[in-house]
């Protein structure tokens, strides 16, 4: 988890910087919410690794999950 | 020559294309063909060809008019801003799900065939970081490299097949009668998917020259895709029959470790495993790249390369979410893989073009 999010970090850090460099205000804000987004959903993974995966979900919502 | 350094040529594009299809077609093809077309399912890439190049003729059409265009741009010109938006967000999806399933794949293939004891992390970060690490230089890289390792394997699958061939047994393929022809219809429509991720390179479109020679290139990559198909439902179910490739869960791999040289030299499946990491890099890296093309196209950005980043960083999460085991994600892709697929790679452009035609945007 640590690992996860340390890494999340790092390379949140330098695209920001490159991003800031070439003054593309509006790629910062996506880039921002689009890593948020897939972070938190990291987190969440991590800390239930025994969840429902998505197959399954997907497979008895079509009723073929037996 | 190329108008630009930082695009590749329609020829690059179509051996990404052949790559990436080459992965599904190793794992899951042989057992699908087994299953559904019995002896007849080597067939079946004869039976995909023609839908194939209904789809070569519809990019050309599409493309026709709109040689700078990607596919992004024509989905927005054809349904306009809302509409477009939300296709271009089901194909985001639908590439997003297509990158965890290459991605646990990788994973599960070493597993099941050669370092079962290794912890299923290690393959999907190795493989992931590597993609991430090619792809900061941009597609053209990707695209050379793609190019220069096409030649490595494709020698490495023919000397492999030649190792193969004395073991084939006709008995395996034959009778073929007129009652093989639904059943082949029915291995069409489940491995038809496959070739369905020709239409996503299009999302590159920008970054591709000569579309104009799109239909000579896809007719190429269609006869060295039904060659290499029908070569690999021989070494499978040519030596083994049906009956056995259907209940094995990785055909391909079953057959190579098979394979003896002069009765001495045996187990060199390890020269196969060269030939895998070859196909699922370049695929991965290039579906990580269409899904950061689409993203930048979905949110009008105006670089793709810094989302690689995040993509990676889901790609990591989604392939161990994706299924429990082995066997949901084999389950997963047989129900919902192939009718996606389908319908993104073959439905979906010709509702573009029919309605592009009809509101004379393309």
């Amino acid at each position: 988890m640590v690992f996860f999010i340390l890494v999340v970090v790092v390379l949140s850090i330098r695209d920001i910087v490159n991003m800031k460099s070439k003054g593309t205000r509006k790629d910062i804000y996506v880039y921002l919410v689009i890593m948020l987004l897939f972070s938190a959903f990291g987190i969440y993974y991590l800390l239930n690794p025994d969840c429902r995966s998505f197959a399954k979900i997907m497979l008895s919502l079509a009723g073929k999950d037996g | 020559m190329l108008a630009s350094r930082e695009k590749i040529s329609i020829r690059q594009a179509l051996i990404l294309f052949i790559m990436f299809v080459y992965s599904p077609s190793m794992r899951l093809y042989p057992a699908i063909a087994a299953k559904f077309g019995r002896q007849a399912g080597w067939l079946t890439p004869i039976f995909i060809a023609p839908i194939f190049l209904c789809l070569i003729y519809i990019m050309q059409s599409l493309f026709k008019n709109n040689r700078e265009a990607n596919l992004s741009d024509i989905i927005f010109k054809v349904f306009g801003r809302i509409l477009g938006s939300v296709l271009i967000f089901l194909y985001l999806l639908w590439a997003l799900i297509n990158l965890g399933i290459y991605v646990r794949y990788f994973a599960e293939r070493f597993l099941a065939a050669l370092l079962p004891d290794t912890p299923m992390i290690f393959f999907i970060i190795t493989i992931l970081a590597a993609t991430f690490y090619v792809l900061q230089k941009g597609i053209v890289y990707i695209s050379r490299t793609a190019e220069f390792l096409f030649t490595i394997f494709t020698v490495i699958f023919v000397v492999l097949f030649l190792f193969i061939v004395k073991d084939i047994k006709v008995i395996n393929l034959f009778p073929i009668t007129y009652h093989d022809f639904l059943p082949l219809l029915k291995s069409t429509y489940s491995n038809l998917g496959l070739w369905g991720s020709f239409t996503p390179i299009f999302f590159l479109g920008d970054k591709i020259n000569d579309k104009e020679h799109i239909r000579r290139f896809g007719l190429q990559s269609a006869i060295y895709l039904v060659i290499t198909t029908i070569m690999i439902s021989l070494q499978t179910i040519g030596v083994y029959g049906y009956s056995v490739i259907e209940r094995v869960s990785t055909p391909y791999v079953f057959v190579i470790k098979s394979i003896s040289i002069l009765q001495t030299i045996e187990r060199i499946e390890s020269v196969a495993v060269i030939s895998w990491i070859i196909v699922d890099f370049i695929a991965i890296s290039f579906i990580l790249y269409i899904i950061a093309c689409i993203m930048k196209s979905f949110f009008s950005l105006s670089d793709e390369k810094p989302l690689l980043s995040p993509i990676v960083i889901f790609g990591y999460t989604f392939a161990q979410y994706i299924a429990s085991d082995r066997f949901e994600l084999v389950k997963f892709s047989e129900t919902f893989s192939a009718p996606m697929s389908i319908f993104f790679g073959f439905v979906s452009p010709l509702i573009i073009l029919i309605v592009g035609k009809i509101r004379k945007k393309v």
